[in-house]
């Protein structure tokens, strides 16, 4: 995921590659080339990014109920 | 003049609400008795609260006057701004853990604190308040000067821009002043709810309204302004100049102290990500949004008119649904500049406080109270000298915010280098900064190059300073304990001990207070 998203960066912001997409002759869809370029690798970082959360709140969160933790330690100091 | 009253009506009626907001309810009357409250909100607002003041930091006023102006007069090339507000978040996503860590642990307030905590170095520390205050500040100013624009554009120009600063001025530091963070994140949250409700929402229709649809607009603006479809609006821009704006923006986003303070606001790490996700997204829907309209504002002649004064989006606004639509913009506007300059003046007033007048105290000689009390002084003093400034003829102000990005970008090495290299050391810091900075004032002021920017050139030559003094000098003493500290940091236990602490005192206090 991370190299995914470092690439759409390096896309985003490379001289060449950038002047590559900077076309007005060229359409995809409704928009021209150049509009697409940057709403589409703009939109997949930000994609990525959300993927990217979700996956790090399910597997490596710091959240928890503290409550619950207080009678757990309590119980186990009974 | 009926169209007038309705649109100043709304304005009138939303500061009506945020004043009853900060002067008449409980989380208002300067309730907070500490700085750590004051500057941080205790550490524990909710994520979405905190959102929203995240958000406010990226979406500006100046997005709506200066950042749509240019949008309208030259298409794609401002629409760098909402790539860059968008990768900002990706950062904040990536260092949260470490910094939220080590300003839960060492009790951190703002970012040079985060310096002196890294590097112990006092004189690196102080340069990098003044620095962090001195790049940020043009921000409140031009944040004022916008909120004057909109007074103009929604009065019909029966006031004029300069007074509607004042007016503007005025209300916003006596509610920032009575108000705290807790306060201000409030009335956030509901000035990012209608700011995403309008501009998300309400541009779809303003797009059919004006245009026909998104396919027509872009047709048409073909038709009217072919280069305004190029990122290199036909040749005046180099695709270097593109990626600078975006490398050194990006960067600076993460740079910006009340950006970076804002990080010790959230319950956790897992939340800072959290918020850094959903800003992102929404971030992205707004400013896709926001630029197509000022793209296509180009085929509408009032708007290309309005592009000197920078209000070519309140002459859309009212032209596509009249009154009522442009009061929800002028609301809009001025809460978003409420936002910016609300975050960035409390976050400058505690570094006054914290940075600049506590370490020449003894540990404990100043109060918490008394540092708050200067804290508010600060801003004060510091709101007036803003306003006055903001009453002078400015450029156009998207052109200040790039040369400030430029000089704040030279700030991430110091931040970065020290968050993830153990040999980074305060040589390295102060001596690449320094070079930084000069070199970016230096190659701007100078060059006048339109290929890469002197920030990008002055970046290249603080790396290269700060890698070769890592390995010059020897590393710090107390780095590998720091990162030990991230390295071992247990939320739960954290959290366990903190709270069995606090309830053996309360337990200890009824006792004595028994007997």
């Amino acid at each position: 995921m991370t190299v995914l998203i470092c690439i759409c960066c390096f896309i985003l912001v490379c001289p060449p590659i950038v002047e590559l997409f900077d076309r007005n002759d060229i359409w995809v869809g409704f928009m021209p080339l150049s509009q697409f370029f940057i709403i589409f690798f703009t939109g997949l970082v930000v994609v990525l990014l959300f993927i990217m959360y979700k996956f790090d709140a399910k597997y490596d969160s710091d959240e928890f109920d503290l409550e619950e933790l207080i009678k757990e330690q309590e119980g186990k100091q009974i | 003049m009926s169209d007038t009253f309705i649109s100043v009506g709304l304005l009138i009626l939303y500061f009506i609400v945020i004043l009853v907001a900060a002067f008449g309810t409980k989380t208002g009357k300067m309730q907070e008795k500490s700085i750590e409250e004051f500057a941080v909100g205790n550490r524990g607002l909710g994520w979405v609260t905190v959102l929203f003041v995240m958000m406010g930091i990226s979406i500006t006023a100046s997005t709506f006057t200066s950042w749509f102006s240019w949008g309208t007069e030259e298409g794609l090339i401002p629409q760098y701004y909402f790539v860059l507000s968008t990768l900002g978040f990706l950062f904040s996503y990536v260092y949260a853990r470490k910094i939220w860590i080590w300003g839960r642990k060492f009790n951190l307030l703002t970012q040079p604190d985060f310096i002196q905590l890294r590097y112990e170095c006092r004189p690196l520390t102080l340069f990098f308040a003044a620095c962090s205050i001195l790049i940020e500040a043009p921000w409140v100013i031009m944040e004022f000067a916008s909120m004057g624009m909109v007074i103009q554009a929604v009065t019909h120009d029966a006031v004029g821009a300069k007074i509607g600063t004042v007016i503007v001025g005025i209300v916003v530091v006596s509610y920032i002043l009575y108000s705290g963070m807790k306060s201000v994140a409030v009335t956030e949250l509901v000035q990012g709810v209608i700011s995403s409700a309008v501009i998300a929402i309400g541009f779809i229709f303003v797009v059919y309204r004006l245009w026909g649809g998104f396919g027509p607009l872009y047709q048409q603006v073909m038709e009217a302004a072919p280069d305004n479809l190029l990122i290199s609006h036909g040749g005046d821009y180099t695709y270097e100049h593109w990626c600078s704006l975006i490398i050194t923006g990006t960067l600076g986003i993460m740079a910006w102290a009340s950006f970076f303070s804002r990080i010790y606001t959230s319950k956790s790490v897992t939340d800072v990500k959290r918020v850094s996700a959903w800003s992102a997204v929404i971030c992205f829907i707004f400013s896709v949004m926001l630029y197509t309209v000022a793209l296509g504002s180009t085929t509408i002649q009032s708007a290309v008119d309005a592009i000197g004064s920078q209000t070519s989006l309140f002459v859309v606004a009212d032209l596509a649904f009249g009154p009522v639509f442009l009061g929800f913009c002028g609301i809009v506007v001025v809460a978003a500049g409420m936002s910016m300059v609300s975050v960035i003046m409390n976050s400058h007033g505690v570094i006054i406080s914290e940075n600049f007048i506590k370490p020449f105290y003894k540990k404990g000689e100043l109060s918490s109270e008394t540092r708050l009390k200067i804290a508010r002084w600060s801003l004060l003093i510091y709101s007036v000298i803003g306003i006055g400034i903001s009453l002078a003829d400015l450029p156009a102000l998207y052109n200040i915010a790039i040369i400030v990005n430029e000089g704040i970008c030279q700030v991430v090495p110091v931040l970065v280098f020290g968050m993830y290299w153990k040999r980074s050391n305060k040589y390295g810091a102060l001596a690449g900064f320094v070079a930084g900075l000069v070199v970016a004032i230096s190659y701007a002021a100078l060059s006048g190059s339109v290929t890469w920017n002197g920030g990008m050139v002055g970046l290249a030559v603080n790396i290269v300073i700060h890698v070769a003094c890592g390995f010059i000098f020897p590393k710090d003493p107390h780095v590998d304990e720091l990162f030990e500290v991230v390295k071992n940091y247990n939320a739960k236990e954290e959290a366990l001990a903190a709270a069995l602490k606090a309830k053996n005192k309360e337990a200890a206090a009824a006792k004595e207070s028994m007997e």
